[in-house]
């Protein structure tokens, strides 16, 4: 088994801060692999310190709070002689809204329907004698003190019960909140707990490179308490219900037995068919063997990478949202895959992303007219290129993902279609989804709704596109972004585990296209560089009145500039990508138009000061 | 509406009670006694406070902060070989390339094309290396010179790292005179922060100049990076650090962190110093275990002026995992609780983070951009930052 996710590899010996440190550790390693994340539903973890933290998986809605317990020890003789052993508390925090909160004492039931109750679940350790309420099992380590082998069990009731002998009345009426002899508390721990404790078996399966190699389970009666008419508290027998421990090794270790009912299985005899069926379930056994070193264990789980679509109208903020979600996942060192594509022949958009992430851009013309078959060359490219676990399709802003259905349902055995996220401007969506049939399209065929430049749009603004885009699409998720370009509600979406609802079910008929609107694209290319100024009342006043406008040239006072204008804004930045800056050499300076019924030869009149052409000049 | 005749639904009643529309009630419910209303703050949790001295100022400057010029070729190569969980050194980059593509690459087969040149002509080291590597224009490296002024006025220089790639780290050396410093035994002691190639496969460059450099690593590094200290010319005999905090000076300490970070690394150093009258100064590599960790485990374990984080220079990682809760998943907002009042990031940090950061008022020394750092809200390549 191997050892150096917790021990390092220059110190051959265990102290005790290796095994405070070792669930933390064992997570921070596993769900470096994307599909780890996705087997165990992972959701999230807050660290308070190095041995305490707070974390949540989709089973469940609440929050898990691991915390060391008594400290590390070390047993003195017998078999288990040298073993380091420590034992860490786990407590479950409901949601307010779950039923199990109406299960728990009291005390702790009135704490989930606090306000101010999931902040103080983020620093649990503060208020340890409320949350003690929230106990529902122990987990035990047991570690050889060469790292070579390790032992991790699980200790809880079946049922956590509190039994009221004499009653609790409710104040003030002659009703009872708890009748006599009735129970106070009475919680599933044991299966609580258990989601928890496969996650970090499994963690362990995929730090130490190996199965479990020993299952035992031990149990014994269980009690529950009970408070005499003088107050005081005591465990009565409960019959019927037992007290579990529940051990799994890895690397051939032997754990601490406590006596009780035992059902062990080793080695051979351990196949997930033997085990009990809760036990069965656990993810740990989907996690196949590793037998050489530096081989990466396999996954018995869905491999695929996830992939979001994005749409959009022309200058929405399709491309800003992308790259912040490219930078958020840099920062967890997970790689991004995007498939772009431009309606202008030049590709301005790839050059915008930069070199964040591989792009592939595809060829010209509109990714759902265009081409079909050359979506799945795309992805296998990017997968063969760089195996990313998250692929962005940004569709060309006149793209109508409702007939790229058919397309994305044929990519299905190779990506796992997350979902489809239409980018709105929330200062020019209203006219938009007024004037074009395609503009409704895209909200009519997301999943998600994101408004974007909310910042920028007044409450009333906001009011009426919100109500108009639940009228087309009544089912897609609607957020907003302001001067942040991702919406704190996406995140979650972006876990393998993910939220998504999935694509919406195919609506039949051929759809708005952008040919039979009337949209096309002019590129220009512009070989002399003329003054800022000029540069942005040409970009305003196009014959035409192109929906867009972008660009990469040189004004006389700047050098490379890059040119976007929307509905008749515009902007210009210094631009320092590849085609600007300093230390590479210029390409050609242009400019894309698009818009309806654009006429170029009208277009090439109004940029002659610039010395405008349709073809691209000899390289020099 | 409830019939008062009834037994009160519990959802209900506990809604009332938590809310405040009870008050009173449980404390009139006989046998049971919850006084426990308010979230009773109990005392914090035990700080050591452990006093490691205090310095003058400390001025660093970046020699390299442009660990590798493209992400997507970085993360392609890595995620080609298999993963995050795969041994850097077979990844099939410079120096230990070996032409069989990703994942195939071997610690052994690179230094056998390369150890007899290293650490006298790294160049040609470094140009057969690229005969065979994977995207050979890509590394750059990280490292930075610190200069601790001590309380009695003596100056002394340390370098953080040797960066990656030994044509581009000999050139910075040059340019920040690190080659002179080092030949003359200016500089007391090189500090290896971790085992990543862009912090420590540079090691050569720091040999070329001075072998004998006091060296200090810790347990974290693995059995081909023990040998590379030795294949790389060192003629010393490096310290290896075991103990989670080691005082290293009077206002001076190496913080240990004993996590896995990606590609078979384990654990990661980080400097931190104690400037009189100002505060609390970290110096890092990378944060890989997360900036929050970082302050959580200082402000447990040690005792700073003015009970105040000062200071932070260096990539600034806010923590491995994404939060359960995405409100909080944001290094902008966890780092106010510290009340940093100096930083000077780059590097791993993330150039929209960098620039949230400039965005909301948050005390970041700007750089220059210049020498391939990507934007001024980093302190970049050639830029110094002074703290105290």
């Amino acid at each position: 088994m191997r050892s150096d996710f917790f021990l390092p590899p220059g110190s051959p010996r265990l102290t005790a801060e290796c095994l405070a440190g070792l669930p933390l550790n064992a997570i921070t390693q596993a769900c470096r692999e994307n599909v780890f994340r996705r087997l165990v539903r992972w959701r999230g973890l807050a660290p308070h310190d190095t041995e305490t933290f707070t974390a949540r998986i989709d089973t469940r809605p609440g929050v898990f709070g691991m915390r060391l317990g008594e400290g590390a020890r070390r047993s003195a003789d017998g078999p288990h002689a040298g073993q380091l052993q420590t034992r860490f508390e786990l407590h479950y925090f409901p949601a307010p809204e779950e039923d199990l909160c109406e299960r728990l004492r009291l005390v702790a039931a009135v704490e989930t329907q606090r306000p101010g109750y999931a902040e103080a679940v983020r620093s649990f350790p503060l208020f340890s004698e409320l949350s003690g309420n929230f106990l529902v099992a122990h987990i035990r380590l047991a570690v050889l003190p060469d790292g070579s082998a390790l032992a991790l069990c699980l200790e809880a009731p079946e049922r956590k019960r509190i039994r009221s002998t004499q009653g609790i009345p409710l104040p003030g009426s002659g009703d009872w909140l708890v009748p006599p002899g009735g129970l106070e508390e009475d919680i599933p721990a044991l299966e609580i707990a258990r989601d928890w404790f496969d996650v970090l078996a499994a963690a362990i399966t995929v730090c130490g490179g190996e199965p479990p190699s020993l299952f035992r389970r031990e149990t014994r009666p269980a009690w529950e308490e009970q408070q005499d008419p003088q107050g005081r508290w005591r465990n009565v027998g409960a019959p019927g219900l037992s007290n579990t421990t529940e051990w799994l090794a890895w690397g051939g270790m032997t754990p601490p037995a406590q006596g009780g009912a035992v059902l062990e299985l080793r080695a051979e005899a351990l196949k997930p068919e033997a085990l009990p069926k809760e036990a069965a379930q656990a993810p740990c056994w989907r996690i196949h063997a590793v037998t050489e070193e530096d081989a990466l264990p396999t996954f018995d789980a869905d491999t695929r990478p996830s992939l979001f679509v994005l749409c959009g109208f022309l200058g929405s903020g399709k491309t800003t949202l992308l790259n912040s979600i490219i930078e958020r996942q840099r920062t967890r060192e997970r790689c991004v895959g995007v498939i772009q594509n431009e309606i202008g022949a030049t590709s301005v958009d790839e050059r915008l992303v930069g070199d964040a992430a591989p792009v592939l851009a595809m060829d010209e013309g509109c990714v759902c007219c265009t081409i079909s078959g050359n979506l799945r060359a795309g992805v296998r490219a990017l997968q063969a290129r760089a195996n990313p676990e998250m692929l962005i399709l940004e569709t060309t802003g006149l793209a109508n993902p409702l007939n790229l259905r058919a397309e994305l349902e044929e990519l299905r055995e190779l990506v796992r279609l997350e979902a489809v996220i239409t980018v709105l401007d929330g200062l020019h969506g209203e006219t938009l989804l007024a004037e074009s049939e395609l503009g409704r399209d895209q909200v009519r065929g997301a999943d998600v709704v994101v408004l974007s430049k909310c910042n920028l749009a007044s409450p009333g603004q906001r009011l009426h596109l919100r109500a108009e885009v639940k009228a087309l699409n009544p089912a897609a998720k609607l957020y907003e972004s302001g001067p942040e370009p991702l919406p704190l509600e996406l995140l979650p979406l972006f876990e393998p585990a993910g939220n998504a609802a999935g694509l919406l079910p195919r609506i039949r008929g051929a759809h708005a296209s952008h040919e039979s609107e009337g949209f096309s694209a002019v590129r220009l290319f512009l070989r002399r560089p003329i003054s800022r100024l000029n540069l942005l009342h040409l970009a305003r006043t196009c014959p035409g009145a192109p929906f867009r406008v972008k660009g990469i040239l040189s004004t006389l006072e700047d050098g490379p500039v890059l040119l976007q204008g929307v509905g008749g804004e515009c902007t210009v930045e210094p631009f320092a990508g590849p085609g600007g800056g300093t230390d590479c050499p210029a390409a050609a300076a242009f400019i894309v138009c698009i818009g309806r019924h654009l006429d170029s030869r009208a277009l090439l009149a109004h940029w002659a000061e610039a010395d405008a052409v349709e073809e691209m000049p000899d390289a020099q | 509406m409830d019939d008062k005749n009834k037994t009160m639904n519990r959802r209900d009643f506990l809604k009332g009670v938590a809310t405040g529309a009870c008050v009173g009630l449980f404390a009139s419910m006989g046998a049971y006694s919850y006084t426990k209303w308010a979230y009773s703050r109990l005392p914090a949790i035990e700080r050591k406070q452990a006093d490691f001295g205090v310095c003058r100022s400390v001025k660093v400057t970046n020699i390299s902060e442009t660990s590798w010029f493209s992400n997507a070729d970085l993360m392609g190569d890595i995620h080609a070989a298999g993963g995050l969980l795969v041994n850097q050194y077979t990844l099939n980059w410079a120096p230990f390339a070996n032409g069989k593509g990703p994942g195939k690459g071997s610690y052994e087969d690179g230094i056998k094309s390369i150890g007899k040149y290293l650490p006298h002509d790294l160049d040609r080291a470094w140009e057969e290396q690229k005969k065979v590597a994977l995207h050979p224009e890509n590394p750059g490296g990280f490292s930075c010179l610190v200069e601790m002024e001590a309380m009695d006025g003596s100056k002394h220089k340390y370098l953080l790292d040797s960066g990656w790639s030994f044509q581009w780290m000999d050139q910075a050396f040059k340019r920040e005179h690190i080659d002179q410093m080092l030949a003359a035994h200016d500089i007391e002691a090189l500090f290896l922060s971790h085992e990543h190639w862009d912090h420590f496969w540079g090691l050569p460059v720091t040999m070329k100049y001075d072998n004998r450099i006091p060296m200090y690593l810790h347990d974290g590094f693995y059995k081909e990076g023990m040998q590379y200290i030795k294949d790389a010319g060192y003629k010393g005999q490096p310290v290896i650090q075991k103990e989670p905090i080691l005082k290293f000076a009077p206002g001076m300490a190496v913080i240990k962190f004993d996590v896995p970070i990606i590609n078979r690394v384990f654990g990661e150093t980080s400097l931190a110093f104690n400037v009189k009258d100002k505060g609390l100064v970290v110096v890092s590599g990378c944060n890989h275990q997360g900036i929050l960790q970082m302050t959580s485990v200082i402000h447990k374990e040690l005792k700073y002026e003015n009970d105040q984080f000062h200071g932070l220079y260096g990539g600034l990682h806010i923590s491995p995992f994404e939060d359960w809760d995405p409100k909080y998943d944001d290094l902008v907002i966890a780092l106010k609780k510290w009340n940093f009042q100096r930083i000077g990031c780059n590097h791993c940090t993330g150039v929209l983070t960098a620039k949230k950061f400039v965005e909301r008022g948050y005390p970041v020394v700007q750089g220059t951009a210049r020498y391939r750092s990507k934007t001024k809200d980093y302190l970049g390549n050639g830029d110094t930052i002074t703290f105290g």
